[in-house]
Order: C-alpha cells, then sequence, then structure tokens
C-alpha cells in the first residue's frame, strides 16, 4: 500500500492506494503555515479511514509547493555567496531579473581566475583557485553566510574547479549547503548561475522541511521509504532532495498529470488541470507528463533545468471579473477564499466560478451555494466570461493537439466541474474521473524513479558511441542503485546536441532513463 | 534626427534583434545582462541616423565565433573597448561612430556596450539587415568599403589583420584565429567614413527593432501584435511580413556540417491552416520554406516564433512539438542586388533554385 500526500498551497491532500492504483481512502485539510501539522491531519486520516497499519505501508510519496512559495513569499531563506570562477572578472551583475525580495539573498560576489582552458588544458601560469579563497573564508563567519554557490565557466565540461572550490571550503566548514553548478545545469552560465543561486538560497527552508518530515513520519510509525516528486514527474530521495531542492519546484503539475492519466486509465491524453489562480495545460505521451524544451523560468528568472511543459492560462477559478470599457476584463488577482469572497456563497467579489454558475448552476454541487446572490450579475456580461474562457482554453488544447490523432481531454482539479459538461461539447472525447480533487497526491504515488545525464563531452581520442555507451550505462547503474527492478529499468530519450563552430569534436548528451521502485 | 537609447529600451532592442535574426545571429543573453549591469537609469546612448551622417570616421562592431562558448565564457565587459582601442591605434584613426556589423541577434547589442563606455554615439543601421553567418556577407563589403584593417580581441589574445588580401581571405583569418583562441571574439573592422557609409549601411534597422521588440514585450493578443509588426514593417527598408502557416513543428532534423548548423523541420497547419504543411530548412538561419515548390527563399527572412508570445526560436533550439507562427519578410532591395545576391542568395545556401523575390503581403 502506498500513501501518497500533496501539499498545495490551500490544500493538503492524502490517499491510500495499492500497487495497483486502486483507491482505498482520501483525506483533505487546509495547508498549515508549518505544512506539517497540515500533513500530519490529512496523512492520519487517510490511513485510519482505510483502515491500514502504518507498517502495511510500503512507500509515502510526497508532492508539495513549499519550496516554490518560499521563493513568492520569502521565508528561511539563505543568505549566499556567489563564488564565480571565470576566465576574466565579469561585469554582469548576477541576480539581473530577480525581483527585489530575492535579490537581497546574494549577499556577496566573488570572481575567481579560472584555469581551466575551455579545451580542457590547463593554464599553469596563475594562481590556482584553491589559492584564491582567502576573503571568503573570512567572509563566510563574519557576513553570517549560510549558503554557497560556485559557478565555474566551462564547469559543464570540466567540473574540477567547482570540486576544488568545494572541498576547500567544506575543510573549514564541514556543514554549510554548497550547491555547485555543474550538477544544477548544463551549458549557458548565466542560466546556470540564476538556478544554481535559487537551489542556493533555498537550501534552508528544504532542509528545515525534510527533517520536520521525517520526525513526523517516524512518529506516525511510517517506516518505510519516503520520496519527494521533481519537476520532471519522478521521485527522489529526501537526501537528495535537500541538496537540489531546485528540483522539486515544478512538481505539483506534473504529479496533477500523472494522477488524471491514472484515474482515466490512459496513455496518451491532454490534461486540464483547473485552479483556482491559474488552468493548466499539459500532456501525458506513454504515461509520462512531457518536460519543457529549450528555455524555461521561474518567476520569469531564466534558468537551465528542466520543467514540465505547460501552457497556462493565467485565470482560474478564484479570477475576479471586472468590466473595463464596457468589456468583461479577466484581472490578475484572484479571490482570497472563494468560499468566503465568491457572490455565490454571498460575499462582494464577481469571480470566474461565479460567471459560471450564473449560466450553468447545475455545474457545481455545494449547497453553500444560492442562485440568489447571482441576480446581480447580467448573463450576458458572464456568457462573454464563459467563451473567452472556452476559446482561450480550446486554441490551447489545439495546439497540444498530435498531428495524427486527437487526444482525449481529462479535465481534474477543483474547478473542474464547472467545465466538464458546459465547455465542450458532447462529440469530443471528454474525461472527467470521479477523483478529480486529490489526483495530484494520486499521482505523486506512482511516480518513477529517475535518473539523467546532461554533460559535455570532449571526444578526445574516443568515438561517440563509446561516450554515448558510457554514459547509458551510468544511467542505468544510478537507477540499479536507486531502488529500480532490473526489468523497469528503459533509457526514455538519448539526445546530442551538436556544439556549433566546433566541429564536433565536442558533444553533449543528455541521457534520461526511467525505472520503477520493488 | 539623433535619438536616445535609455536602460529601459534594452531588453526590447535585444527581443526584436532576435527577431530579425532569421533564427541565427548568436544568442543576446550574455550582451544584454552585460548592458543592464553597466548602464545606469541616467545613462543614454545617443543615436544618429543616416541623415547625421558627415565626415566622422566609422567603424563595425560585433562578436564572431560560437555562441554556446560565448555564453559560457562570459565576458568581462571590456573586450569591445580594448579592440576599439587597438583598432585607434593601427589604423591612425579616430572612431566618432560606431555602427552594427549585424542587426541579427547579439551584434545589434556590441556597439551599444562600447557607446557606454566611450560616449560615442551609434549608427541607426547595419551591415546586414538581419543575420548571416559571414563577416564578408555585408553591405558594407559590396559598397566597396574594406574589412581590414580589423582587430580581434578574446579574453586573452589580440589579432590585427591589416593587409590588403581580399575579403574573404581576411574572414578566413579572423575565423582560424577565433577558432584556436576560445571560440569567440570582438571584432572591430570596416571603417569608414560617415558618407560613404551613408549608401553602404542598411538605414533605421536599430529602430526597427527596438519597436519589434516593444510591440512583443506587451505581450497582447497575437493577431494585435502581428497587426503592429506589420505597421512597423511599413515604415521600413522591408516588405510587409506576412504569416505563411500557424501549425505545429514535427519531425526536427539537425546535423552539424562544415561548422555551420544545418537541418531541416515541418511545420503542420492548425486551425485555418489545417491540412497545410511545409518545410522548412536551416543552415545556421532559416533559409527556406517549401510546400511542394519554394514559396521563400534567403536573403528573403524566414521567421519561426512561439504560437502565443511571438517571441522567436533559434535554429539551435526550435523542437518538434512547438506551436509556431511561420511568417516571412521581404529582404531589403540592398539584399536582392545580383551582386549581393551572389553572397547571400538561395546559391551560397546550396538551395535548388534561383532567387524568386518573396511578395509579401499585399
Amino acid at each position: 500500500m502506498r500513501l501518497g500526500i500533496d501539499v498545495g498551497g490551500t490544500n493538503t491532500d492524502a490517499v491510500v492506494v495499492n500497487d495497483e492504483g486502486k483507491l482505498f481512502s482520501w483525506a483533505k485539510h487546509l495547508t498549515t503555515v508549518d505544512i506539517i501539522s497540515g500533513i500530519h491531519t490529512a496523512a492520519s486520516e487517510a490511513l485510519s479511514e482505510a483502515n491500514i497499519q502504518p507498517e502495511n505501508i510500503t512507500g509515502v510519496f510526497l508532492g508539495t509547493t513549499h519550496v516554490v512559495n518560499a521563493l513568492f513569499h520569502p521565508r528561511q531563506l539563505a543568505k549566499t555567496a556567489l563564488v564565480r570562477i571565470v576566465k576574466r572578472p565579469s561585469a554582469i551583475k548576477p541576480g539581473l531579473q530577480w525581483p527585489d525580495h530575492l535579490k537581497k539573498y546574494i549577499k556577496k560576489i566573488y570572481q575567481l581566475r579560472s584555469n581551466n582552458h575551455y579545451t580542457g588544458s590547463k593554464n599553469n601560469i596563475d594562481i590556482p583557485v584553491v589559492e584564491q579563497l582567502k576573503d571568503i573564508i573570512a567572509d563566510i563567519e563574519n557576513e553570517g553566510i549560510q549558503s554557497i554557490c560556485i559557478v565555474g565557466s566551462f564547469s559543464p565540461l570540466y567540473e574540477s574547479e567547482e570540486v576544488e572550490v568545494q572541498q576547500k571550503i567544506r575543510e573549514y566548514f564541514p556543514y554549510i549547503p554548497i550547491t555547485m553548478s555543474h550538477e544544477i545545469g548544463s551549458t549557458g552560465f548565466l542560466e546556470r548561475e540564476n538556478a544554481s543561486l535559487l537551489n542556493a538560497i533555498l537550501s534552508s527552508v528544504i532542509r528545515e522541511a525534510m527533517v520536520s518530515i521525517a520526525e513526523l513520519f517516524k512518529q506516525l510509525r511510517l517506516e518505510c521509504p519516503y520520496w519527494l516528486t521533481q519537476n520532471d514527474g519522478s521521485l527522489m530521495e529526501i537526501k537528495d532532495a535537500m541538496n537540489y531542492p531546485i528540483l522539486t519546484i515544478g512538481s505539483g503539475v506534473t504529479n496533477s498529470l500523472r494522477g488524471a492519466a491514472i484515474l482515466s486509465k490512459l496513455q496518451c491524453c491532454i490534461v486540464v488541470d483547473v485552479g483556482g489562480s491559474t488552468i493548466d495545460i499539459g500532456r501525458i505521451i506513454n504515461g509520462h507528463p512531457e518536460a519543457s524544451v529549450g528555455p524555461s523560468t521561474i518567476l520569469n528568472i531564466p534558468v537551465n533545468v528542466r520543467m514540465p511543459r505547460i501552457e497556462s492560462l493565467p485565470y482560474g477559478g478564484g479570477s475576479l471579473i471586472s468590466m473595463k470599457d464596457g468589456a468583461i476584463d479577466i484581472e490578475d488577482t484572484i479571490a482570497s477564499d472563494i468560499e468566503h469572497d465568491g457572490m455565490a456563497w454571498g460575499g462582494e467579489c464577481w469571480t470566474l466560478t461565479d460567471s459560471f454558475l450564473k449560466v450553468f448552476p447545475e455545474s457545481f454541487n455545494d449547497e453553500k451555494i444560492s442562485m440568489n446572490e447571482l441576480e446581480q450579475l447580467s448573463a450576458v456580461d458572464c456568457r462573454k466570461v464563459i467563451s473567452r474562457v472556452s476559446k482561450e482554453m480550446k486554441d490551447c488544447i489545439a495546439r497540444l493537439q498530435l498531428k495524427n490523432e486527437e487526444l482525449p481531454v481529462v479535465l481534474v482539479g477543483g474547478g473542474s466541474p464547472l467545465l466538464a459538461e458546459q465547455v465542450f461539447g458532447k462529440y469530443e472525447k471528454i474525461y472527467h474521473p470521479a477523483g478529480y480533487p486529490i489526483c495530484n497526491a494520486l499521482g505523486a504515488c506512482f511516480a518513477p524513479l529517475s535518473a539523467e545525464i546532461d554533460k559535455v563531452f570532449w571526444l578526445n581520442n574516443k568515438t561517440k558511441q563509446e561516450e554515448v555507451a558510457k554514459a547509458k550505462n551510468s544511467i542505468i547503474e544510478e537507477l540499479r542503485l536507486k531502488g529500480a527492478t532490473k526489468e523497469s529499468i528503459r533509457l526514455i530519450s538519448v539526445e546530442e546536441f551538436p556544439f556549433d563552430y566546433l566541429k564536433g569534436d565536442v558533444l553533449r548528451i543528455r541521457i534520461k532513463g526511467l525505472g520503477e521502485i520493488k | 534626427m539623433t535619438w536616445n537609447i535609455k536602460k529601459q529600451d534594452i531588453p526590447a532592442i535585444s527581443l526584436g534583434a532576435n527577431l530579425l535574426s532569421c533564427g541565427g545571429g548568436g544568442d543576446t543573453t550574455s550582451v544584454e545582462a552585460l548592458l543592464m549591469s553597466i548602464l545606469s537609469e541616467e545613462d543614454v546612448i545617443e543615436v544618429k541616423t543616416v541623415a547625421d551622417l558627415s565626415d566622422e570616421w566609422v567603424v563595425s562592431v560585433g562578436i564572431m565565433g560560437s555562441t554556446v562558448l560565448f555564453n559560457e565564457d562570459i565576458p568581462s565587459g571590456d573586450e569591445g573597448h580594448q579592440a576599439l582601442l587597438t583598432y585607434e591605434s593601427v589604423s591612425n584613426k579616430k572612431a566618432g561612430a560606431l555602427i552594427s556589423i549585424e542587426i541579427g541577434g547579439v551584434n545589434a547589442l556590441a556597439p551599444l556596450v562600447i557607446a557606454n563606455q566611450t560616449k560615442l554615439p551609434v549608427i541607426d543601421g547595419d551591415g546586414m539587415g538581419r543575420a548571416f553567418p559571414e563577416l564578408f556577407m555585408t553591405s558594407f563589403h559590396l559598397a566597396g568599403i574594406s574589412l581590414s584593417p580589423v582587430v580581434l580581441k578574446t579574453h586573452d589574445f589580440n589579432m590585427v589583420i591589416d593587409e590588403n588580401d581580399d575579403v574573404f581571405k581576411t574572414t578566413e583569418k579572423a575565423k582560424a584565429f577565433t577558432k584556436t583562441n576560445g571560440g569567440h571574439s570582438h571584432t572591430i573592422g570596416y571603417g569608414s567614413t560617415g558618407k560613404r557609409m551613408k549608401t553602404a549601411m542598411l538605414p533605421g534597422t536599430l529602430n526597427l527593432a527596438l519597436r519589434l521588440g516593444k510591440i512583443i514585450k506587451r505581450n497582447t493578443d497575437v493577431d494585435e501584435m502581428l497587426s503592429h509588426i506589420r505597421l512597423a514593417f511599413e515604415n521600413s527598408i522591408y516588405g510587409m511580413p506576412k504569416v505563411i502557416l500557424r501549425g505545429v513543428v514535427s519531425d526536427v532534423h539537425r546535423w552539424f556540417e562544415n561548422e555551420a548548423i544545418i537541418g531541416k523541420l515541418e511545420v503542420d497547419g492548425r486551425s485555418a491552416f489545417t491540412n497545410r504543411r511545409i518545410e522548412v530548412e536551416f543552415k545556421n538561419e532559416f533559409i527556406s520554406i517549401k510546400e511542394d515548390q519554394y514559396i521563400c527563399t534567403a536573403p528573403d527572412l524566414i521567421l519561426l516564433l512561439n504560437a502565443q508570445s511571438l517571441i522567436p526560436y533559434s535554429v539551435v533550439e526550435v523542437q518538434a512539438g512547438l506551436s509556431v507562427v511561420v511568417l516571412a519578410i521581404p529582404a531589403p532591395n540592398a539584399l536582392r542586388t545580383t551582386d549581393m545576391l551572389e553572397l547571400v542568395g538561395p546559391k551560397t545556401y546550396q538551395l535548388s533554385c534561383p532567387y524568386q523575390p518573396f511578395e509579401g503581403e499585399g
């Protein structure tokens, strides 16, 4: 039996399912500020409702927006020192596109001279990087630095200088979190620096959360392995999550996509997750959520870590509606609690949900709703809201459709009943599975193990095939170590990127493998 | 009529330059970040238009080499200025204004860095009107302006090529130096008097990049942005842009040959374009659109834009599954002359068709 937990911005959900995906119980609770008490309540309730003893749970699977929320509403962020290892000190400032409330955590910047040539040859005239660290060592203590971020030019090819600097700092500060950029992203210095810095400033929040969660699970007598889901929808051990919080940031949506696929029993589909503030639309291909291609962003900050491939409409069930110059406007702001502020619930705010309820009163089953409150709204205006939302959503779905076949659409998320019957005609293949409110927690339970290599190789005397074969083997080995069964391991993508200008002597290889836990 | 560039214009110029790059031209990330770091809110970069040019010595500025290596090996910020100082001492000419070699991509921004450091004006124009892969593929060269003396500056080394070689030999030397010294270099060359530059350059392209960037940054409805883009081109040396297809990219084939990224992809039409399919070929830039026959080829501009945001895709990042708008724009007439077509026409890209000027939107 598996216990799945999803800690969202509003609700914490817990589900108990067996290995075949049969749902035994589910519980929903408001997310608490410390997240722990919310998890405690939801998990205990789900376990007791299913009448399952904790020792029968073989794995706990956790998805959370806790880390990404810490970026929106800063708390427990770490004061970070950035150590660049570059050819020449650069006038480019770090954290350029960052919002001020995050930028202030980049406390110190050091630029060490790299001795690495891009071909891998060493320049022996200059001072070795480890001998350039005196100021840093002194400052860490004096300035109250809580986290270190090391970013070296060409570190995706040669990680040695980053590792040397990390080891030297470790000699003085054995416990300070250190992020090395070559473990976070591939080529593109500034995007990798952004991702690594975000990772570094999140190192405290994730550590504290993981320690508390470990204690909580012990209290609940859950002695099985537990896992966190990451951006690409695969599992990460808690000890890895502590070092790479940046990789957990997009896991909420990915879990929801996977949950929708499980609930609808579809291998390929388009999933529409209707939430309070956004409508997220993504695709499941061969049972797996798709990851983004090309550049991605976190809070509009360009990063080179892979995020789920999602198209988001910037509004959801709680978005406020207003009239501007006779035209309807869906605002950026949302009602803080729709069951309090929404008109249908007797509140003052005209929300997207109210617009749907005015036109389709039957779509939401909630005894607290009163249609009388909606008399003040014009049905014509509400229809305009609906037609805009449906058009934009259908356009988005059309863009995601494959060329050969029309994929079915699965609707999930708290706001999905609004759309299920009305917006989509009967002729289309629409699924609205009964478990729509808890598909995140369910999806987390069936996330696979994954291993990925995204590295640049200098081919010296080896052939491309040799390097690719070596990389494939190390992926398989890593999955075995993580506990994947031998038969379940498969390489899902092997991509080669030519390095422009350099006649193929250099090769970037990205290989990803998946496996299932025993 | 001179005009000014301020810090807040930089992201828009960068985006507009990426749009005009036709999928090539070099990533603007590092130099945009550099400009955003060194410009203060009060800094003003003066821009001279074609009408303002007279006797000043104009030099062309660019960055050449590998984009991947350049974006990994971040600049100190001083390379271009150092290259200019070397140029001035070798050529015995004092630079009076700077012009971009290539408006498409990173080279639109390269002169702005030096302009801010030296307070020299930049000129509203360039030598390509888009992006091309080689240093000699410029209207400057065609107008008889010599590429040499040309200065190349990397993190560690300098090179001056000041011989009466032809432009092709100079280009080869510059490339060879760049390749063996870090893979990218800052370049100053194509010096000329303002008077001569007037007729040699493609005018107004910097301003066009700024206007295009601003339109896309506003991020309004796609059709609204497209109609604003049409308006921007209406007042330019280019023809009128035309949407060839809206659809989804499939079957991307990309490989590496003779130091160029070569390949092709297909775009399957969606909504109004259902049942249509085009093939787009690329060689560092998008070079042709085929639907049974060639519809459009270089030097006319071919752009693949994100279907929602109209942010351009490069030939390196375009992937199967992306939703795109394929836009084609008639090139400025200066790129369509017989002589220029010898350098940048279909034949240069080994396309098996004669050049057929793309008509654009009626």
